[in-house]
């Protein structure tokens, strides 16, 4: 809880600060990468306040639909991350995460979306350094290419 | 041609006679000569309404499956199904394949009058009913066109795409046309949640058509027809062309050329291409 007059920093405050802040949806396995990010946190690691976390049952879950409608309502970047290969829940889910992403990401390509805009990583629950650099380094990318033209 | 007619008529007065099929599903001239039209034939009297020639380009495989398909009707009860013949092109048979790996119906349901160009299709015809000639002048134009659009810098792409989606009027004939759009609630008629929606802005239709190539991403067989119908000259088969190229590529996997094969996105191989990831 915060005090009355006090503001927490999010993105959303950030920007009115600094100008522009680039929007960033991710979609996390909840056994390993949100446990990544979750590690992150109780680490204190920084990392920029520009994602936003959903967390979902697998990375197999997540739908390419999801990743195109966040983009679609105002996204600036989508990151998708799950367990590394041979790591997952349910032992093959994110083998077709990977094929599925691939063809999406291809497909984003093709209608001139940046490749940088949409992006997917392997993350485990021990890895929160890893979660905070890829952030980090997502963020800076997004960052450089602005707001998506529309 | 007119051999490819006549062997067609032939096929399908035998098979309706004989009883091993209640309905053959073919081309009739339409309204001029000019225009081909699909046609169902049920009695052994009106055989002679069958033609085959190069009007005849629909995917008759459409009338097989979803809500109102002869093979899948959930309509009617499965013993009440006919017994279904088709005369099938090459892209029509590649699409059965894919039809038939989705489990869409069995092989043995089907009787299949295939016209073959030489192209591989997937599948053998129970009667081979003739022989025509490959389009390559058109995949050679659809190709060169695809990486024209690839030569292009991503702003570029971006914007000729937004031009092309502009026209789209949402009348769906795309998903209507299209056999392996079979869903029985397609999901851009879902209202809760709704994901595409159903105004035609820039954003919906974007939306929209990029959900739908992504739909077919290893199932389309590169029919055409939807680019065919398209009352606003969207071109969809560079979205299916480019696409077939990238499973290709990647997952070494070809639609519509093996009816045994699984699906390329419902498999996968653990040295799957994942250079892309972090």
């Amino acid at each position: 809880m915060t005090q009355e007059g006090e503001t927490v920093q999010t993105a959303d405050t950030k920007e009115q600060e600094d100008g522009y802040e680039p929007k960033l949806v991710a979609f996390l396995c909840k056994w390993c990468s949100y446990a990544g990010a979750d590690l992150a946190g109780g680490g204190r690691i920084k990392y920029p306040a520009n994602v936003r976390i959903i967390r979902v049952p697998c990375s197999c879950r997540i739908d390419p639909k999801l990743v195109v409608k966040a983009l679609e309502r105002g996204a600036d970047g989508v990151l998708v991350s799950g367990c590394h290969p041979g790591d997952c829940h349910y032992t093959e889910g994110n083998y077709y995460t990977r094929r599925r992403m691939l063809m999406l990401f291809k497909l984003l390509e093709f209608l001139g979306l940046d490749p940088k805009r949409v992006q997917m990583s392997w993350v485990s629950a021990s890895e929160g350094p890893k979660w905070a650099q890829v952030v980090e380094e997502i963020t800076e990318d997004i960052k450089s290419l602005g707001p998506i033209s529309t | 041609m007119k051999e490819i007619t006549k062997k067609i008529r032939k096929e399908a007065r035998k098979l309706l006679k004989d009883g091993r099929a209640d309905l053959v599903i073919g081309y009739e001239q339409g309204s001029d000569e000019e225009v081909a039209t699909p046609c169902f034939i049920t009695d052994v009297s009106q055989v002679d309404r069958l033609v085959f020639d190069e009007h005849c380009y629909h995917n008759l495989a459409k009338y097989l499956v979803g809500q109102e398909g002869y093979l899948t009707s959930r309509f009617v009860a499965q013993e009440k199904r006919p017994r279904v013949a088709i005369v099938a092109t090459p892209a029509t048979m590649r699409s059965i394949v894919g039809l038939i790996q989705e489990h869409q119906f069995a092989r043995d349901k089907l009787i299949i009058l295939g016209i073959l160009d030489g192209t591989l299709v997937g599948i053998e015809p129970d009667v081979v009913v003739g022989q025509i000639e490959e389009d390559q002048e058109k995949s050679a134009r659809i190709q060169a066109q695809v990486r024209e659009i690839e030569e292009m810098t991503a702003s570029e792409r971006w914007a000729w795409w937004e031009e092309q989606f502009s026209r789209c009027i949402r009348c769906y004939a795309c998903r209507q046309v299209c056999p392996f759009c079979y869903c029985e609630q397609c999901i851009s008629d879902e209202n809760q949640p709704q994901w595409i929606g159903k105004s035609s802005s820039p954003e919906n239709n974007r939306t929209w058509n990029i959900i739908r190539a992504l739909h077919l991403v290893g199932r389309c067989t590169d029919c055409g027809e939807c680019d065919r119908v398209c009352p606003v000259d969207i071109p969809l088969s560079l979205l299916a062309v480019k696409m077939a190229g990238e499973v290709e590529e990647a997952f070494d996997y070809k639609a519509g050329a093996d009816v045994d094969a699984k699906p390329a996105l419902h498999s996968f191989r653990p040295d799957d291409p994942d250079d892309f990831i972090r």
